[in-house]
């Protein structure tokens, strides 16, 4: 199933657009990070959650949004999700028709207890720097449609491991309130020319992995 | 542009003549009107410096690699640690890795899944960081991303780039231009530009 | 590529005359602020003024707000010592004097209301 914010290596995209350097085009982008960031903690989502808020938006217009149009829709979505609000409630309040309120809350992935997502695991890594490992084609832990940090650009790929990155909060659980289940990661080494073989490239890709996602070639 | 002043028309309520934004308006245009001051010319400022002017922490972080040799040791071996040194982490900056440019290896950092960026010490992304574009081409021909950022390299230079894919997050140790050997840190931090701590541009280049 | 790194850098990064900022990027909370700035930017620019003499002056500001307990680490403080800055610096210079511009203050002030709907 393609992901449609699983953006890497997708050919068709045109120049970088260079000139667009600035952080906010306009005071309302100002607001919406700020508004999204509130959403979400008073939605009670956590960071895995809210990404995967974000890409659970409409396929048909995730590359047209602005970005921060897609972080008011997505503060939109976890306030109705988190059942701060009712589906309709948002659409109704600014026709003024009527008041906010309560629906049933339809996720369960409430926020870590503001600890960062860094952990400590009894389990040795199972990788050592110099490895090669192989990247499965999919994630193990991933429902469908679910979240997970394994970019389609790498599923099924050989790579080295370059260095041991701690144990982190294993996103592709944490964001459907499955638990933490912390994971070692490794920045694993990818040549081009192993993900693109028709491209002539000679660069090297280095990928953050979570442990779920290798195994041994 | 929006703009949310409370203009209530039917209230005839005069600003004082003290107040700052009334003050700083008959100034300028007193000196318009003298010919001193050409208020394109003050957008213009207001606009380079609004967005551009740094120092951004990562380039004290970068300026002080540059000149103390021991710090720059202790920087590539752990980022956060150091980077905490000069009083800066939090947000998206529990672990910062930091990768060094060589004659040898250009770094380049892309987040293909969204758009992971080390908060602490270079803000907030700039938008083409998080455009499409780059998210798609930056792992995929790199070279081509950077001439579009007018950066040449070598053709002998290996470029890796770097996936923010976890919670790691990478800042690039741009190389010192050439011929600023004696600057001070205080001098050198101006040559380090945000573009050349995430690696689409070369440290002092325009 | 070497360049003047001092014309570079107009703003103090650190003390007490060391403009707000987050991560490097200023802080203005109303556009006043950053048109006092953008002024100041321009007249240092063309030479009128000199960035050092400048610098003294909103020392200067600074420290006597301090001393009546102004907030100047806040923006609107801090904008405020510069606008005074800016005002002692261009009556030195000779290039606006004291009196014309608080006439001028006086008759902006007294606009009728809508007036700056231009923007």
């Amino acid at each position: 199933m393609t992901r449609t914010h699983d953006l890497g290596g997708r050919p068709g995209f045109g120049p970088v657009p260079v000139d667009d350097d600035q952080i906010f085009h306009a005071d309302w982008e100002r607001r919406a990070f700020a508004v999204t960031q509130f959403s979400q903690a008073v939605a009670g989502f956590n960071t895995d959650a809210f990404r995967h808020g974000v890409e659970r938006e409409d396929p048909e217009r995730y590359l047209e949004l602005d970005y921060f149009d897609k972080w008011i829709r997505n503060a939109e979505r976890m306030l109705v999700e988190g059942g701060v609000f009712a589906s309709d409630a948002v659409s109704a309040a600014i026709l003024g028709t009527s008041a906010l309120g309560a629906a049933n809350r339809t996720t369960d992935a409430a926020p870590a207890q503001g600890r960062g997502a860094h952990r400590v695991v009894s389990a040795t890594p199972k990788f050592a720097v110099g490895d090669a490992v192989q990247v499965r084609s999919e994630s193990p832990a991933a429902l469908e449609g679910g979240h997970t940090r394994l970019p389609g650009y790498v599923a099924g790929k050989p790579g080295t491991v370059r260095l041991i990155n701690d144990a982190w909060v294993f996103p592709d659980t944490h964001a459907h309130g499955q638990g933490e289940s912390p994971a070692w990661v490794y920045a694993v080494a990818f040549l081009a020319g192993d993900l693109w073989p028709n491209d002539n490239a000679t660069h090297t890709v280095v990928v953050d992995l979570f442990e779920p996602y290798l195994e041994t070639p | 542009m929006s703009h949310d002043h409370d203009h209530d028309h039917h209230h005839h309520h005069h600003p004082d003549p003290h107040d700052p934004a009334v003050r700083v308006e008959a100034i300028e245009s007193l000196l318009v009107e003298a010919g001193l001051v050409d208020s394109a010319r003050v957008d213009a400022l207001i606009e380079k410096y609004e967005h551009d002017l740094g120092p951004l922490n990562g380039a004290q972080v970068v300026a002080k690699a540059w000149t103390d040799r021991e710090y720059r040791t202790r920087l590539l071996a752990d980022g956060t640690a150091a980077i905490a040194e000069l009083g800066f982490g939090g947000a998206q900056g529990e672990r910062m890795v930091v990768v060094e440019n060589t004659d040898q290896v250009h770094n380049l950092v892309v987040c293909t899944l969204c758009s992971c960026y080390p908060w602490p010490v270079l803000g907030l992304p700039p938008s083409w960081y998080k455009s499409p574009e780059y998210r798609a081409r930056a792992v995929r021909e790199p070279n081509v991303v950077l001439s579009e950022f007018g950066t040449e390299l070598d053709d002998h230079v290996e470029v890796r780039v770097w996936d923010s894919s976890a919670e790691v997050r990478y800042l690039v140790l741009p190389q010192q231009p050439p011929g600023t050997e004696d600057l001070n840190e205080t001098d050198l931090v101006d040559l380090v530009s945000r573009d050349s701590m995430i690696g689409v541009r070369l440290a002092g280049a325009l | 590529m070497t360049h003047s790194a001092k014309t570079h850098r107009p703003l103090p990064a650190e003390g007490a005359a060391a403009p707000p900022r987050i991560n490097g990027e200023l802080v203005f909370d109303a556009p006043w602020q950053s048109r006092a700035f953008g002024v100041a930017a321009a007249l240092a620019e063309s030479g009128l003024i000199s960035w050092a003499d400048f610098q003294a002056a909103l020392i200067s500001q600074v420290g006597e707000a301090d001393t009546s307990s102004a907030d100047t680490g806040s923006p609107d403080g801090y904008w405020t010592c510069w606008l005074e800055a800016l005002g002692s610096v261009t009556a030195s210079a000779g290039v606006v004097a004291d009196q014309d511009w608080a006439e001028r203050s006086a008759v902006f002030a007294n606009r009728p209301a809508g007036h700056d709907h231009s923007h």
